[in-house]
């Protein structure tokens, strides 16, 4: 077990859109692939009608049928040449819905990307705020019965983002994180390094409603995009042209005067007759980002902007913490890599603290002059993957220490089971003792251990 | 947040219906008065606003020239929705010949897209200064709205059409 402190441990994050693996020393993770899984569904659908020759047949199908699966670009790449395999997206608006899916995706993660044993390296996990306590459970169950890992540790994103945005010795441990990913959208307000639960405000517009708004607005305008990759297309035309503006009108105004610098073009192959096809790129390009600021413009049932989400939750939160929020305005996720999404994000926070600081000093008719909030929207250039650097760098003794509370947590289970199979021998099944999921909670396990112990000795 | 008109200040302008009759940098004959070349009227505003304000589900207004706006919006997206099909400008400019030709509704008929943006005309003089208003303010937008959503040589404007598809205030055109 103490090889597993010498060598780097392994860490995943894992979103609804990206995975994001590696080992913990490095600048960069190792891997980024989609969380998909591809899974050959042909062996399920066979004639179920069963004889004894069968049997052996159908068997060897079922096992083949598991190991015959393939996650991230390979998944998508396979789905697409061949109708065998169905795609399938373990993880929903951050939480994960299937896990069997999400069990395969970590074996294939493990043994087939990071290429590592499991037995040997401690493990760190991440896992969005307010995911209830039963997901960590499984997750438990599934790293330590599966994979054996020796050490576990699961992180709340928010708080490693925060972590990662300096790389001084002393990290500001309050701040605001803007977590905006593919599936959801979360403020979570940290103020020393605790998230503050109750004023956590989550949106349902993150990428991948973006991406849903530029297809949309692409096939409005008729352009010639197969239809089996129009998310795909919008998807890329996304990433590599969608900027923040400043003021839409202005925008367009610019377009329509310089149409050769603003309107690009995107070439791409028809997949069905290989032929060469290309589109025009043009208003999406700053509507996309847009809905972030105005939802309206996009869905008709949320229509609260993201700057005032962001001050909503700041001013739920206690009151001595609120300047150091205002302050340290953290930027994590995907979507929050578009050209300038920190300026236009500052200016309207700025312009709604300062509106509500002057309405409260006409209302005391200038006798009390407050010292204006100073307003932070903090972004650096590898927040895409915030929580991966960090890991890679600054948390390793805070790590260590947890992982050590956790390894704590194996040899205790270890206990427990014995304690609790003496207790089942002696009571011959009286207590009706149902066999706990391991945990990762070190406080849980004592009191397991106290009850079962009381038991013993009752009993 | 949608654009707003602005033109706030409403002293000395006539008035129908809770709305004032802005002026406009018009050729044709209508109750309009008339506006100086190089100023921008409410048809400029509505024309550079329309790409953006279309978007829009909901509309706070600031001022009675607001209204005019929401009223211009909304036509010149009924507007668009007659060009999908022309593929000429000819064909255009005919089409919405023909919707200039159509009865304009004003508040209190039925057929009036806002019902309770406006206030009710309180005489028949006043609806039929307001009806002869609305005319020549659609017929103004009109010719400013072709100008742009057709290029120079004729034909369609795929970045202006696009937006027929876009329903103003989920309104669906008849």
């Amino acid at each position: 077990m103490d090889s597993a402190a010498s060598r780097p441990a392994v860490v995943i994050d894992n979103g609804t859109g990206y995975t994001k693996m590696g080992f913990a020393g490095n600048v960069e993770p190792c891997f980024i692939a989609p969380t998909v899984v591809a899974v050959n569904e042909s062996f399920l659908n066979q004639n179920r009608s069963s004889t004894k020759g069968n049997w052996l047949a159908q068997h060897s199908a079922g096992v083949m049928a598991d190991l015959d699966f393939f996650i991230g670009d390979e998944a998508i790449a396979r789905s697409r040449n061949s109708s065998t395999y169905n795609l399938s997206y373990p993880i929903v608006h951050g939480q994960v819905d299937n896990w069997d899916a999400m069990e395969r995706f970590w074996q294939q993660c493990i043994f087939n990307y990071l290429r590592c044993d499991p037995e040997d390296h401690y493990f760190l996990l991440t896992e969005s705020p307010l995911t209830a306590p039963e997901s960590r459970e499984y997750t438990g169950e599934i790293m330590f019965e599966t994979f054996n890992v020796p050490g576990l540790y699961i992180a709340v994103q928010p708080v490693l983002a925060l972590a990662a945005g300096y790389t001084t010795s002393k990290c500001e441990m309050t701040g605001v994180v803007v977590d905006v990913g593919d599936g959801a959208t979360h403020v979570v307000p940290v103020a020393d390094g605790y998230v503050i639960g109750s004023s956590i405000k989550s949106i349902p517009i993150a990428g991948k409603d973006v991406t849903l708004f530029v297809q949309q607005l692409m096939r409005e305008r008729g352009e010639h995009v197969p239809p089996e990759d129009s998310f795909e297309v919008a998807r890329k035309v996304k990433e590599m042209y969608c900027y923040t503006c400043s003021d839409i009108v202005k925008e367009f105004n610019k377009h329509d005067k310089e149409p050769g610098k603003y309107i690009k073009h995107w070439r791409g192959i028809k997949p069905k007759t290989g032929a060469p096809y290309s589109c025009d790129v043009g208003y999406e390009r700053f509507l996309g980002p847009e809905i972030f600021f105005n939802p309206e413009i996009y869905s008709s049932d949320f229509a609260t902007p993201l700057p005032a989400v962001i001050d909503k939750c700041i001013q739920s939160a206690p009151i001595d913490t609120r300047r150091a929020l205002y302050k340290n305005i953290v930027l994590s996720g995907g979507s929050t890599m578009f050209k300038d999404f920190n300026r236009r994000l500052q200016r309207d926070v700025k312009k709604i603290v300062d509106a509500r600081v002057l309405a409260s000093d006409s209302r005391l008719d200038g006798e009390v002059k407050s010292q204006p909030v100073e307003v932070n929207v903090v972004s650096h250039p590898i927040q895409r993957l915030v929580i991966q650097k960090l890991s890679m760098r600054n948390m390793g003794q805070a790590y260590a220490e947890q992982i050590l509370s956790s390894r704590g947590c194996i040899d205790v289970k270890i206990l427990l089971g014995i304690i609790l199979r003496a207790v089942a021998d002696r009571n011959d099944g009286r207590n009706g003792l149902s066999f706990p999921p391991p945990m990762c909670t070190s406080i849980h396990i004592w009191l397991l251990i106290f009850t079962q112990l009381s038991c013993a000795f009752i009993g | 947040m949608v654009y707003h008109s602005s033109f706030v200040d409403d002293e000395g302008i006539t008035k129908a219906c809770g709305c004032p009759l802005l002026p406009l940098k018009s050729h044709i004959k209508g109750p309009a008065p008339v506006s100086d070349q190089d100023r921008t009227d409410i048809v400029d505003e509505a024309i550079t606003f329309f790409r953006a304000n279309v978007f829009f589900r909901n509309f706070d207004i600031k001022s009675s020239a607001d209204k005019l706006l929401i009223y211009l919006t909304f036509y010149i997206n009924v507007a668009l929705k007659r060009l999908e099909g022309c593929r000429t400008l000819a064909e255009g400019t005919k089409a919405i010949i023909n919707l200039g030709l159509e009865k304009v509704p004003v508040p209190g008929e039925s057929g009036f897209p806002f019902p309770g943006l406006f206030a009710l005309p309180l005489s028949q003089p006043e609806a039929e200064l307001f009806r002869n208003y609305l005319k020549q303010i659609r017929e103004e937008t009109s010719g400013r709205l072709l100008s742009v959503a057709y290029r120079p040589n004729g034909t369609p404007n795929k970045w202006w059409l696009a937006f027929a598809k876009r329903k103003f205030m989920n309104i669906i055109v008849p």
